[in-house]
């Protein structure tokens, strides 16, 4: 799939009907294994068409809530409580920016791993699962574009959000090519920031 | 002076001077935004730390947050104050001026002033850790012509990398005691089999002060995504005439 989602968008209806079922697992209406109903049942449930219903539990997958197993149906998956590991993933060479991006995100209790390169941030990949990657693109040594050939390539369901300025337009198509990205343009502002994070579903678990 | 004659005594160096200035500044721009960007980001949690205070009185608040905060406003505004004092300095620069002077202290003027401009292109500017190079290098030549010539070369060395690299200085001093100035360019990750070409009037201005370049050239560099991986780089080597004791 491949879509931009428009951060200073109202809410989305796929990202409330992906909330609502979110607390059904959270509570323990829905328990871990469960198989939720059809597709087709559930857009039905809520009075929407099948593509809203599928960016729902694409989003879901991305919040690692549900997994989908082909033919099988879409099964319902307990959160990972983590208070210590790194939950997002900030790849940017500028270090203002990641003080930045930093700052914002542990003010939501969210605790962060920084990398300068691409080639740091794959390798960041193998030793954490982390919840949302907030990735530059043009950087020494490669661009993001590398690190995003790596989420694609471990079939990584981590949403990405490109954190870029104005003139990368022809890099920001190409990395559209590899899987579905959140666009936040610099200069950065706090409350697109925390706006993503809402629509992304990233949270510290262990405070939910 | 009729506007003919006026046209005949502009040196090839001014005369791209003004499109030096235009592509640099460019570059800055571009560039300004980050501080800029970053100074507003933790405004807006300066204000924030500042109303969440539940006293009316500022010091109840988290003034060791607020004080973290403005000390990244402050060094964000600094950074913006560095770039646009580069470009400044370097507009009003004017050749004509020959003494002794720390070549050093000049590149990395233009490592400042270009690596914004040529960053667009995936490139980036660095100074080679090598124990021969020098710290300080005192040479008689026209700073600001030495400048402008480094900077060229700095903004026309994409074209041999096309996919992104490093271009990487270094200075050195030869037997007879001229100053060399050491510039590769290095490929991340692909051969690069374009040229660089270097601009006539650079050459001769080299000349102009006692000095050289040479041509452009291939040379092997290690890549830098698999130092066993050898591609092809392009070196560029110049000289200056030593200080003068005068």
């Amino acid at each position: 799939m491949v879509s931009r989602t428009e951060t200073n968008s109202p809410r989305l209806r796929y990202v409330s009907i992906a909330d609502d079922l979110q607390k059904q697992i959270e509570s323990g209406t829905v328990n871990h294994g469960d198989r939720l109903p059809s597709q087709h049942e559930m857009a039905k449930q809520y009075g929407v068409s099948l593509t809203t219903l599928r960016a729902a539990v694409d989003l879901l997958e991305q919040r690692g809530l549900v997994r989908s197993a082909h033919g099988l149906g879409t099964f319902a998956q307990s959160p990972k409580p983590s208070d210590s590991a790194p939950q997002v993933l900030l790849v940017d060479d500028d270090p203002q920016v990641v003080d930045l991006l930093t700052a914002i995100l542990e003010g939501e209790d969210l605790t962060v791993s920084s990398a300068g390169t691409a080639a740091e941030g794959i390798a960041k990949l193998e030793t954490a699962t982390f919840q949302a990657i907030f990735l530059d693109l043009i950087m020494p040594g490669g661009t993001g574009i590398d690190l995003l050939k790596a989420v694609e390539l471990q079939g990584l369901k981590t949403p990405v959000v490109l954190v870029t300025g104005a003139g990368d337009a022809k890099l920001i198509d190409e990395a559209m090519d590899h899987g579905p990205i959140t666009l936040i343009r610099k200069p950065i502002r706090v409350k697109q920031v925390r706006q993503v994070l809402e629509v992304l579903g990233v949270r510290n678990q262990a405070k939910v | 002076m009729s506007t003919e004659n006026r046209q005949a005594v502009v040196s090839p160096a001014a005369a791209h001077k003004f499109e030096l200035i235009g592509r640099i500044s460019s570059g800055l721009a571009h560039e300004l935004n980050g501080p800029i960007g970053i100074a507003l980001g933790f405004s807006e949690l300066a204000k924030e730390a500042i109303d969440a205070s539940t006293s009316p009185d500022l010091a109840q608040a988290d003034t060791s947050k607020v004080r973290g905060y403005l000390e990244m406003i402050e060094s964000a505004s600094l950074r913006a104050r560095d770039l646009s004092r580069g470009i400044w300095s370097f507009a009003k620069a004017e050749p004509g001026n020959t003494e002794n002077i720390d070549i050093v202290e000049v590149l990395e003027t233009v490592q400042h002033l270009t690596a914004p401009a040529v960053k667009v292109a995936q490139i980036d500017v660095a100074r080679r850790e090598d124990p021969a190079a020098l710290a300080e290098a005192f040479c008689f030549a026209d700073s600001a012509l030495c400048q402008q010539i480094l900077v060229e070369l700095v903004l026309s060395s994409p074209e041999s990398i096309p996919g992104g690299g490093l271009v990487v200085w270094q200075i050195t001093a030869s037997n007879d005691g001229s100053i060399e100035i050491d510039l590769v360019t290095e490929p991340w990750n692909e051969v690069s089999t374009s040229e660089w070409e270097i601009p006539e009037y650079v050459r001769e201005s080299f000349k102009d002060m006692g000095g050289n370049i040479t041509s452009a050239s291939p040379t092997p560099v290690q890549s830098q995504a698999d130092p066993t991986e050898e591609l092809t780089g392009w070196r560029v080597v110049a000289t200056l005439p030593p200080a003068s004791s005068d």
